[in-house]
């Protein structure tokens, strides 16, 4: 992993610096796809909305006055790409005559993940950031502007919630 | 199934579960978890989750190198240079502006080749009725707005000048006259004082004077009443001799009358 810098390296790519660019894609890509992913719940569009994030941050990157925030401005755009979505995806909903269940398409785990999106937001998003980004607390904590402990006791609590739930499901 | 671990130890098993209890502190959380069954349930519980969302994650690690991978190819294709676009405005649209620099020029030298030739004296006498009272008028009416603010600043400071001087010489007067007024007044004082002090003096005299008059016509008239008074005395005596001495002649008349 290169050692330079957020700061650094958004500096270098603001200046056409693409294989700068290209480090802070491999360090933020799964903190980004995890928050995607917590408010999307389907993982195809979590992975589309975060890619179209990071090639978006490339081009509006002259917009970002302060390097060393480029974490939390790229998550920044995330969101509201997400938001984006959603509100795309209820309108399509709204025309559709099939009724999609957003985790349908996640396989084998689908109990999981319908589990997971039927958790409230305060906890479904530092659950999948956490197990989308190697359990990074600190960089959660940071992105969702809370504290480490804080984070900790949602995760935990979500999987408690998750737990009670999936019992049921087997009932 | 709902999980009931103590209420005082939850925390700290979420604290255990994330590896933020010190050796000793975790030492002791495991021995309550081995005697609790609630806890120890609860704690079961969430390293169940846990080991089941880890696994959950890994079998999402394939896409997300997959989609990681994608987003690297499309941006190695992006023909986007941030660099250039971080330009500001004008320098992104610089050959719009060259364009339509060169256009405007090129219009404008073919405007004025094409133009119809004119007669030089035509055109000043067409100038000279038409335009030229317009651009006479137009041109005063713009001096006078243009001036009409510098006047008014003109006049404004004009005034203000005029105002603060008249303003110091009458302060200067005003304080010239107090001294005035002040060195008068002591001289009357002082007048006032000396005539006031002679007219004691003359009023002073003048008792004097009359204390001396009284006096001495108390004297003098101690002295006629005294004189007076010997004389009526010696008058008296005079009298009472001489009526003693026409007594017998007076009782014989009246005996001679009788």
């Amino acid at each position: 992993m290169d050692e330079r810098s957020d700061q650094i390296l958004a500096a270098q790519s603001r200046h056409g610096d693409k294989t700068a660019y290209e480090q802070l894609v491999l360090r933020h890509y799964r903190n980004v796809l995890g928050l995607c992913y917590a408010i999307l719940m389907n993982f195809n569009d979590a992975q589309d909305v975060c890619q179209e994030t990071f090639l978006r941050g490339f081009e509006k990157l002259r917009n970002l006055r302060d390097d060393s925030l480029f974490a939390n401005w790229i998550h920044q755009i995330a969101r509201h790409m997400c938001m984006d979505s959603l509100r795309r995806r209820k309108k399509t909903q709204r025309f559709s005559t099939l009724n999609v269940h957003p985790c349908s398409l996640d396989g084998d785990y689908l109990d999981l993940t319908t589990a997971i999106a039927g958790l409230p937001d305060d906890y479904r998003i530092p659950l999948v950031m956490y197990y989308l980004d190697g359990h990074d607390e600190r960089a959660i904590a940071s992105h969702l502007g809370t504290s480490q402990s804080t984070i900790c006791r949602r995760i935990q609590t979500a999987k408690q919630l998750l737990y009670e739930r999936l019992s049921e499901y087997q009932k | 199934m709902n999980l009931n671990p103590c209420p005082n130890h939850k925390a700290d098993i979420d604290a255990y579960c994330c590896g933020h209890l010190s050796p000793s502190q975790a030492a002791s959380l495991q021995k309550h978890l081995s005697e609790c069954n609630g806890c120890g349930r609860y704690y079961d519980a969430l390293i169940q989750q846990d080991t089941r969302l880890t696994a959950w994650a890994n079998s999402l690690d394939s896409r997300i190198q997959a989609g990681q991978d994608c987003l690297l190819q499309r941006l190695r294709e992006k023909e986007v240079y941030p660099a250039l676009a971080s330009q500001p405005w004008p320098y992104r649209c610089i050959w719009q502006l060259a364009a339509a620099v060169i256009l405007i020029t090129a219009g404008f030298f073919a405007a004025r080749l094409f133009q119809p030739a004119m007669n030089q004296e035509q055109l000043f006498a067409e100038w000279s009725q038409t335009i030229q009272p317009q651009i006479e008028q137009k041109l005063a009416a713009a001096v006078i707005q243009q001036l009409r603010p510098e006047l008014l600043q003109i006049r404004n400071d004009l005034a203000a000048q005029m105002t603060a001087q008249i303003n110091e010489a009458s302060a200067q007067s005003i304080a010239l006259s107090q001294t005035m007024n002040a060195k008068l007044i002591r001289e009357f004082a002082e007048a006032v004082q000396t005539v006031q002090s002679r007219d004691r003096q003359v009023v002073s005299d003048a008792l004097l004077r009359l204390e001396e008059k009284r006096l001495q016509d108390k004297r003098q008239t101690q002295k006629a009443v005294t004189s007076l008074a010997l004389a009526t005395g010696e008058e008296i005596a005079r009298t009472r001799r001489q009526l003693f001495e026409t007594r017998p002649v007076l009782s014989e008349s009246s005996n001679t009358n009788q």
